[in-house]
């Protein structure tokens, strides 16, 4: 043991619940990065301080998100009268910070349902003069799932020769055009009529942890079909009709956009 | 900004960039904690206006900082013409990347990582060709193992890196409490004498810690006086910033606070 796997060790039971209490109650988890040694160690330390940086770290996590992700519903809170930080006051929040594993898709997905629920109490979801609110609650509920997915802090991810599309990807269809909702929302301008149109969008996030939105029209969504890690470019461009430099330009924009592994 | 004058400023928080623009001059200074946003209306005057201080998330330095990384340090310290760059002394993920907290945490202050830092943080300043200032966090949980002091790790990392020290004095007086000592003790064992940039913070109750943490409010005297006690023992002081960036920050407490500070060190600038 030496002060970088403690450290990480610390790390791992500090965002993650589940783990957390596993250590505490006396059991390492080398398969999940906390050896005996350093789980000696963070069974000595003083449980309530540790507890209460683990809700702190989630806290901040997580409102750093909703802040970030529902932008949208945030800039319109004056007019619904449901801003979306309130979900940090809630009792439900709380108790669900002792347990969440940030970062995890199963968390993100607890707290953006607390969000949605304190966002839409109604059955039809949409308050007062808004008919895109439900559509923009969905659009920011899916883009705060999305961004639960791995992160690449320094070195570059390598492509697969086999590209497959990303476990984490989203795709989503509206009934609004919410792209062009969301800049007439944050300007606090009047939406235009010309954003009442469906539109089906793909959302994915950036080994950077940028998550990325576009639209994701027929071919689009056929070409991600596809890519299930099983072809090469070279073998799947025959199949979709496609050039192959073409392909590779495409594949490499979408892995950018972290769509694509 | 001036070798022999010392800066006074804050943080760029956009939604006050109106505000911002009108304090007129109690601001020489920015820090940039984030990139300008695409169509930001106020950006342009701001950076013709101010002088702009690059502190945004680099890295963690207990990794080396390189490729994609390093690329955008590179570019938002020419974007910004700033005269040094700023990280914190901060463990946010581990090694592999794979947990993070996305928010500043300690590092422990063991031989083994402070020899990362070290080598880590000189590469970055070289790479960079800037002075890079470090900025600690405070420590809130202590493991029961053999490390250094906070001190003790600060003097032999500013001294082997040739890191500048940036203290951010509410951050010490957040360590000092959590210690229970003395701030102005455990100030005083800090080596003060690498300070260029102090930031001063003020600090509001939090709910899961149950004490006081860095929040968007004015600083409080006590924290003014201890910036004051750092100056007065940091002769190669170039800056002093009010650290508040937030979302939830409003343009009456930026004012405020930056009135304060000019108070106290509006004779030195």
């Amino acid at each position: 043991m030496n002060g970088r796997t403690l450290h990480d060790a610390l790390l791992r039971v500090l965002t993650d619940g589940p783990l957390r209490r596993e250590v505490l109650a006396g059991r390492a988890s080398p398969e999940r990065g906390v050896g005996p040694a350093e789980a000696e160690v963070l069974r000595l330390v003083d449980c309530d301080r540790l507890e209460r940086m683990a809700r702190f770290m989630a806290r901040h996590f997580y409102r750093e998100r909703i802040v970030r992700l529902f932008s949208g519903a945030r800039a319109l809170a004056s007019r619904t009268g449901r801003d979306p930080l309130s979900v940090l006051e809630g009792p439900s929040f709380r108790e669900y910070l002792a347990g969440a594993r940030l970062g995890s898709p199963e968390s993100a997905d607890a707290i953006a349902r607390l969000v949605e629920e304190t966002l839409s109490p109604e059955e039809d979801g949409r308050p007062g003069d808004l008919p895109y609110w439900r559509d923009l609650v969905r659009y920011e509920g899916t883009l705060f799932r999305a961004e639960a997915a791995p992160r690449t802090w320094s070195a570059v991810r390598e492509p697969s020769p086999r590209p497959r599309r990303s476990p984490w990807l989203r795709i989503a269809e509206f009934d609004w055009d919410v792209p062009a909702v969301l800049p007439a929302v944050l300007r606090g301008g009047e939406v235009p009529l010309s954003a009442r149109a469906p539109s089906r969008l793909f959302f994915a996030a950036s080994p950077s942890g940028k998550v990325n939105v576009a639209r994701c029209p027929d071919a689009l969504r056929s070409l991600l079909e596809a890519l299930d890690g099983t072809r090469s470019p070279e073998e799947l461009a025959p199949s979709l009709g496609v050039d192959r430099d073409a392909l590779e330009t495409t594949l490499s924009r979408l892995r950018d956009l972290g769509a694509v592994l | 900004m001036d070798a022999g004058r010392l800066s006074i400023g804050a943080f760029y928080n956009p939604h006050l960039g109106e505000a911002t623009l009108a304090a007129g001059d109690l601001l020489d200074h920015l820090a940039m904690a984030d990139p300008p946003r695409a169509g930001d209306p106020w950006f342009p005057r701001v950076k013709e206006r101010f002088t702009l201080l690059l502190h945004d998330y680099l890295g963690q330095l207990s990794e080396p900082v390189e490729g994609p990384a390093l690329e955008r340090a590179r570019s938002l310290l020419a974007l910004y013409r700033s005269p040094w760059a700023a990280e914190h002394l901060q463990r946010v993920h581990t090694t592999d990347g794979g947990r993070f907290v996305d928010y500043v945490f300690p590092p422990i202050y063991t031989e083994d990582l402070l020899g990362d830092y070290v080598r880590n943080a000189r590469a970055l300043r070289e790479a960079l060709g800037a002075p890079l200032a470090i900025e600690p966090i405070p420590t809130y949980l202590r493991l029961p193992v053999p490390q250094m002091e906070e001190a003790e790790f600060l003097r032999r990392f500013f001294g082997e890196s040739g890191c500048d020290f940036l203290i951010d004095v509410a951050h010490e007086w957040l360590t000092a409490r959590f210690a229970g000592r003395s701030p102005r003790a455990f100030l005083e064992e800090l080596p003060l004498e690498a300070v260029t940039e102090i930031h001063v913070a003020g600090t509001v109750p939090d709910p899961e810690l149950g004490e006081p943490w860095i929040g968007a409010a004015v600083p409080d005297p006590e924290i003014l006086d201890l910036a004051e006690f750092v100056a007065d023992r940091a002769p190669r002081l170039r800056a002093v910033t009010f650290d508040a960036f937030s979302t939830s920050l409003r343009a009456e407490t930026l004012l405020e606070g930056m009135a304060r500070i000019r108070e106290r060190f509006g004779r030195r600038a």
